[in-house]
């Protein structure tokens, strides 16, 4: 019976799926390749992460863990790279950022001793910082370069009265920043009344 | 002649089109030196090369004689100023855009003497940039771009957006600024009507290749085209855009 009434969840959920797909042809938005590869690639990934922490749980090696949060920012970096087509060594700015992001995380939690340093909260902890940062990355990446492309004007006439690269897309990269820190925020803010930490409650 | 700026065998590429096929030609100092030719000729691309806003893949850009690949960029660009086709101005004031690059460069300059060298009141320096006509706007740009104090000032079709009316001042203001300033001007355009009238010096670009550089009466004479001869390729495009 327990099996019968996983797969009418997955079925009901896949339902909620198509709705999207269906909101995505109507409103012409070209997102329906992009939701069926999600959702494919979330069943496939699951279900193989599954596995994997599972026997990394049972190693209880914190060698393997750091092995696995590797792996992880590494997928996150090439994913948002993939969403920055166009700009420059997007991918070791992402992997770079998303890393450094997860190990000063990471690191102030257990040299605070907030976290003890095993798997079982290593793992889904690094995987909240790495995907936030994920996030952040991709948006900054896309709105930097879509924005760079509409302000060419203004980059290449700073660059023209002697500004350096970096002070032309100054500006630029201040908005980028912004908005993509807006829904981090948003989300910590209202922490506690929208948000509510998984726990037993 | 002394040549402030000269360029030899320029090639430029993108996403494997070649937009400059070895372009050679020369700015005389103190004058006005006009880049001419059809769309797509390569004139816009040959100005950017000049202050390396792109880095050609051959050939080099002289100024003074000392090749500009060896320069700081950033110390090329305040020597080597440029006005765009659309003014782009950013700041909250005329007067924070007017100084901007001078700023960078960590110095001062007077918006005020500046906005009157180019025909506007020194009180547009408080006013927001946007709310400036286009023409305005260019002459601000201009400012902008004269307050580096440059050697040299690169004019991508600076009249292209404007109406006929403040097409002819910017018109004016540019030979103002090369006789009271001896400003060595580079001016792309691709308007014969302009070139004639502010020209001391063409060259002429087609297909990403220079067809040959002419003074003004030279070349709106016909001597240039006679003196290139009629079979040469150069010559049968030169025809066709002067139809």
């Amino acid at each position: 019976m327990e099996g019968l009434e996983t797969v009418g969840s997955a079925l009901l959920t896949l339902g909620l799926v198509a709705v999207a797909v269906a909101l995505s042809l109507y409103q012409k938005l070209d997102l329906e390749k992009d939701i069926g590869v999600a959702v494919v690639r979330s069943f496939v990934q699951l279900a193989a992460v599954g596995y994997a922490i599972n026997y990394i749980f049972g190693l209880e090696s914190l060698s393997a863990v750091v092995l696995l949060l590797a792996g992880m920012v590494g997928f996150a970096a090439w994913t948002s790279a993939r969403r920055a087509r166009g700009v420059p060594r997007a991918l070791p700015v992402a992997a770079g950022a998303i890393g450094v992001a997860a190990v000063a995380t990471l690191g102030v939690l257990l040299l605070l001793q907030v976290v003890p340093p095993t798997a079982r909260y290593l793992i889904p902890l690094g995987g909240m910082v790495i995907g936030n940062s994920m996030n952040t990355a991709s948006l900054t990446l896309a709105r930097v370069r879509d924005d760079v492309a509409e302000q060419r004007l203004k980059v290449e006439a700073a660059l023209a009265l002697g500004a350096t690269s970096r002070q032309a897309v100054s500006p630029i990269l201040k908005t980028a920043l912004r908005s993509a820190m807006i829904p981090l925020i948003d989300s910590t803010k209202t922490t506690g009344i929208i948000f509510l930490p998984p726990g037993r409650w | 002649m002394g040549f402030k700026i000269r360029i030899s065998g320029l090639r430029y590429a993108v996403g494997g089109v070649e937009i400059l096929k070895g372009v050679s030609a020369g700015a005389p100092e103190g004058k006005i030196t006009c880049v001419v030719g059809p769309s797509g000729a390569g004139k816009s691309t040959l100005l950017r090369a000049v202050n390396r806003l792109i880095e050609p893949a051959a050939g080099e850009v002289y100024l003074d004689g000392f090749p500009t690949s060896e320069m700081d960029p950033l110390v090329l660009r305040r020597r080597v100023g440029m006005v765009f086709q659309l003014p782009a101005l950013f700041g909250e004031s005329v007067e924070d855009a007017i100084l901007y690059g001078v700023r960078l460069a960590g110095k001062d300059a007077d918006a005020g003497r500046l906005l009157e060298m180019v025909g506007l009141d020194a009180s547009f320096g408080s006013r927001d940039p946007q709310t400036l006509s286009v023409g305005q706007q260019q002459r601000v740009s201009i400012a902008r771009a004269l307050a580096l104090e440059p050697e040299v000032l690169l004019m991508d079709e600076p009249t292209s957006a404007l109406d006929e009316a403040a097409r002819r001042r910017i018109e004016e203001l540019i030979g103002e600024l090369n006789a009271r300033l001896d400003l060595t001007i580079v001016l792309v355009s691709h308007a014969l009507d302009q070139v004639e009238r502010v020209a001391d010096r063409v060259v002429l670009l087609a297909a990403g290749r220079s067809e040959g550089e002419w003074s003004k009466e030279e070349f709106f004479s016909g001597e240039g085209e006679s003196r290139r001869g009629d079979s040469s390729p150069g010559g049968c495009r030169w025809r066709v855009w002067r139809r």
